[in-house]
């Protein structure tokens, strides 16, 4: 769809915004691919609340701005191509949206507020070791006792679960039933007693996932979300909030300059990557993908601006999306060639003030390895393919 | 269902196009068009004409209908579901509409009307090295000779791409009855019919003559009509051929149950259905951008080497997809799904194919500077 003029003019706010208003270390930081530590990313959290940017999907009594769907994801689109961290997603996609739908009054006031002041960090208490795609499977139990629930057993790959105030959590309240009847949706305080957070380093060199351990740890009942033993319903809503966003088109874009500046800056024998007919090639077949990508993806949107119902066939954008991603961080990675070796713990964790190729380069390996991830969070890219089969093609 | 993303007169030029290709356009009516030496029967001809067809990439100024190009892709892709053999985007599009947009009102006045009421049928000849008008005496005449003409086969006339010296360029008509022409029908693979061209010293009447760069825009920019619509074309023989084999392997027992639950056959037809969702929003996207710019603007530009090089790619592998598919009977003339395939396969090396286009889209995004959108 092309812009009207009217969003036009609000991408140009939103761009005027974010090139003004983005502390430049944070911008540097996150050109340089580097993980930004929680106290930096709050403080520019604090920025946008104080400007009503942080949560404007959200409804106006909350705090939203009453958007239309396209000036959501034109909004999110602007920050992520002028180098603004990606907002963690659980905080403010998932749980936020989760208590304004399904919340109590008493969890509502007490909670949305302290979320979109930008200074409270939820994780997802998801996956367990045994239960992965199979998220049915999950055993961790929740045994109800007076007005508390006592809960017992273990989270893994829990992002970010280091810097969480609070975790939400499926949990099994009832063993008896089918697997998906038995689960109930609580949140948990990260400082209750009985919960231990043990890092694990990854692939790339950061500590992104978690293993959350829970013994005995008492949950008021107060903060069981909707009914016992409906966790279910509400986990399998929550994977629907956002799904527009899910084609990442954004950080696609993010990752394409990127691509270019390695292939413009870097010269090898004389030649300039960009001039070589590998690179060429290939850097074009992905802008290609990235441009059927929008295109499918504006298709989208429009039918969701004219309130059409959106189906399981918006998994093609998540398919194609996060698979393009992994794509490009491939294609930086041989841009920069045997540059891309040496490893620095430093550089990754912001100890780097390096500028142009140099800064790029530290960081191109790990960030090749993370974006492995995005085919197997929130759905494998064969669940997504599952999906589409059954409820797409009918099969 | 209904597609939200086009207003009402779009979602009725699409139902009656659909309707027509169904209902008029059956087999018995394809095979009387590619046993035609032109690969184009006089009857269908007429009936584009009178639904409109042949005056849409007309613009009004010259009595047409002046569609955007966005309608002309809901047109052929309707057209491409249903294998239709008529050269409607080579003649119809491309040829018609540089036509009119190059020629002085005089050659517009001569040859618009009988091109939109389907009496007179043309083809356009690009420009090749040696292909050359010069003056001789008092009249014009071309030498050289064509590449493959698509749409050429038994049309009326030829509007021709020729270097006129100097830096100059000139699109001339040659009328198919001249002397000094020698014409070479050949029957493609896919059942059109093209033809190869040699001029020696064919008289010719001028349409436009301009400095090369000019008369090459102009070129340009009916190319650029003609490329989208031809994925439009392309993206409906897609949809069809994966409609065919999808019921196919629904219905196909083996191992006592239907092919198509088999998760490596799903998890193959879902990436299809993907390629083809993709090939069709981009199309179309590019087709919208390139009705709002202009055809100089290089972000349209990026949109249809985008366009070109995804439906090349995607026509290539939906055609071996659907035939491994399938299986042997996928291999089969007389099956349904040949014709789809034969299509798509030529279809893929049309248009500059997926490599030029690739290299034309690298061009644009890595040797320039890029503007912020």
């Amino acid at each position: 769809m092309p812009d009207t003029s009217e969003l036009t003019n609000f991408r140009r706010s939103v761009r005027d915004f974010v090139l003004t208003q983005l502390p430049d270390d944070i911008r540097d930081s996150i050109r340089r691919g580097q993980q930004l530590s929680r106290e930096r990313t709050i403080a520019w959290h604090e920025i946008l609340a104080a400007n009503a940017y942080l949560v404007p999907h959200w409804p106006r009594e909350w705090g939203g701005q009453g958007w239309s769907v396209s000036q959501q994801l034109a909004f999110d689109e602007e920050m992520c191509v002028h180098d603004a961290p990606e907002l963690n997603s659980v905080t403010f996609d998932m749980i936020g949206p989760v208590l304004v739908r399904y919340g109590s009054d008493a969890q509502r006031t007490r909670f949305l507020p302290a979320i979109a002041s930008g200074r409270q960090w939820w994780c997802q208490g998801y996956s367990e070791p045994n239960a992965g795609s199979d998220l049915a499977s999950l055993a961790t139990r929740a045994e109800r006792r007076g007005d508390h629930y006592v809960v017992s057993g273990s989270k893994i790959w829990t992002s970010y679960a280091q810097y969480a105030d609070w975790m939400f959590c499926l949990v099994r309240t009832d063993a008896q039933t089918k697997p998906q009847e038995g689960i109930s949706f609580l949140l948990v305080d990260m400082k209750s007693p009985g919960i231990t957070v043990r890092p694990i380093v990854g692939i790339h060199g950061w500590v992104v996932f978690n293993e959350v351990f829970l013994d005995s740890v008492e949950v008021p009942v107060a903060n069981l979300v909707g009914e016992e033993n409906r966790g279910w319903g509400i986990a399998k809503s929550l994977l629907e909030f956002e799904r527009l966003k899910l084609a990442r088109v954004g950080e696609n874009k993010r990752r394409r300059a990127r691509a270019r500046a390695v292939a413009l800056e870097r010269v090898l024998g004389g030649r300039r990557i960009a001039d070589e007919p590998w690179f060429r090639t290939r850097f074009a077949e992905l802008d290609m993908r990235l441009a059927a990508l929008e295109a499918n993806a504006g298709r989208f949107i429009a039918r969701a601006q004219a309130g059409e119902t959106i189906g399981a066939e918006v998994s093609m954008l998540k398919l194609r999306g996060s698979q393009l991603i992994q794509l490009w961080e491939e294609l930086i990675v041989d841009a920069l060639g045997e540059d891309a070796l040496p490893l620095d713990p430093v550089v990754l964790d912001g100890g780097c003030t390096a500028q142009g190729l140099d800064a790029i380069t530290g960081t191109a390996s790990s960030r090749r390895f993370l974006s492995r991830g995005y085919t197997i969070a929130g759905g494998s890219s064969e669940i997504q393919h599952n999906i589409l089969a059954k409820q797409v093609l009918g099969l | 269902m209904t597609d939200m993303t086009l207003d009402q007169d779009q979602r009725m030029l699409v139902d009656s196009a659909r309707r027509y290709v169904e209902r008029a356009y059956d087999t018995a009516v394809r095979e009387r068009s590619i046993a035609h030496d032109a690969g184009c029967s006089p009857e269908t001809w007429s009936a584009f004409a009178e639904m409109g067809w042949l005056a849409m990439a007309v613009p009004e100024a010259a009595g047409g209908l002046g569609a955007q190009t966005l309608d002309l892709c809901l047109l052929a892709e309707e057209m491409g579901r249903g294998a239709v053999n008529e050269p409607w985007v080579a003649s119809g599009v491309l040829a018609a509409s540089l036509l009119a947009d190059a020629a002085t009102p005089a050659v517009t006045d001569e040859w618009t009307g009988s091109l939109m009421d389907g009496s007179r049928r043309i083809a356009f000849v690009p420009s090749q090295p040696g292909l050359e008008v010069r003056k001789e005496g008092n009249s014009l005449s071309l030498r050289g000779s064509s590449g493959l003409v698509l749409g050429g086969a038994r049309a009326e006339a030829w509007l021709v791409q020729a270097d006129a010296g100097e830096g100059l360029a000139a699109l001339v008509m040659v009328d198919a009855r001249a002397t000094g022409v020698d014409v070479r029908n050949c029957a493609m693979y896919d059942g059109r019919h093209a033809a190869r061209l040699r001029f020696h010293g064919a008289a010719v009447t001028l349409v436009r003559e301009d400095a090369s760069a000019s008369i090459d825009g102009l070129v340009a920019k009916s190319r650029q009509r003609a490329t989208l619509a031809h994925c439009a074309e392309t993206v409906g023989a897609m949809q069809r051929a994966y409609e065919i084999t999808l019921e196919y392997l629904k219905t196909r027992r083996q191992f006592g149950r239907a092919v198509a639950s088999n998760q490596v056959v799903q998890h193959r037809l879902v990436d299809l259905l993907v390629e083809i969702e993709e090939a069709r929003a981009l199309t179309q996207a590019a087709a919208r951008m390139f009705d709002d710019v202009h055809a100089e603007d290089r972000a349209s530009g990026r949109m249809i080497a985008a366009a070109a090089a995804y439906v090349s790619k995607a026509a290539r592998q939906s055609w071996k997809e659907c035939v491994q598919l399938h299986g042997a009977i996928g291999m089969t003339q007389e099956y349904e799904l040949g014709q789809f395939v034969r299509r798509l396969a030529a279809a893929a090396s049309l248009y500059g194919g997926e490599s030029t286009n690739l290299e034309r889209l690298a061009s644009l995004s890595l040797d320039h500077e890029e503007a912020s959108a």
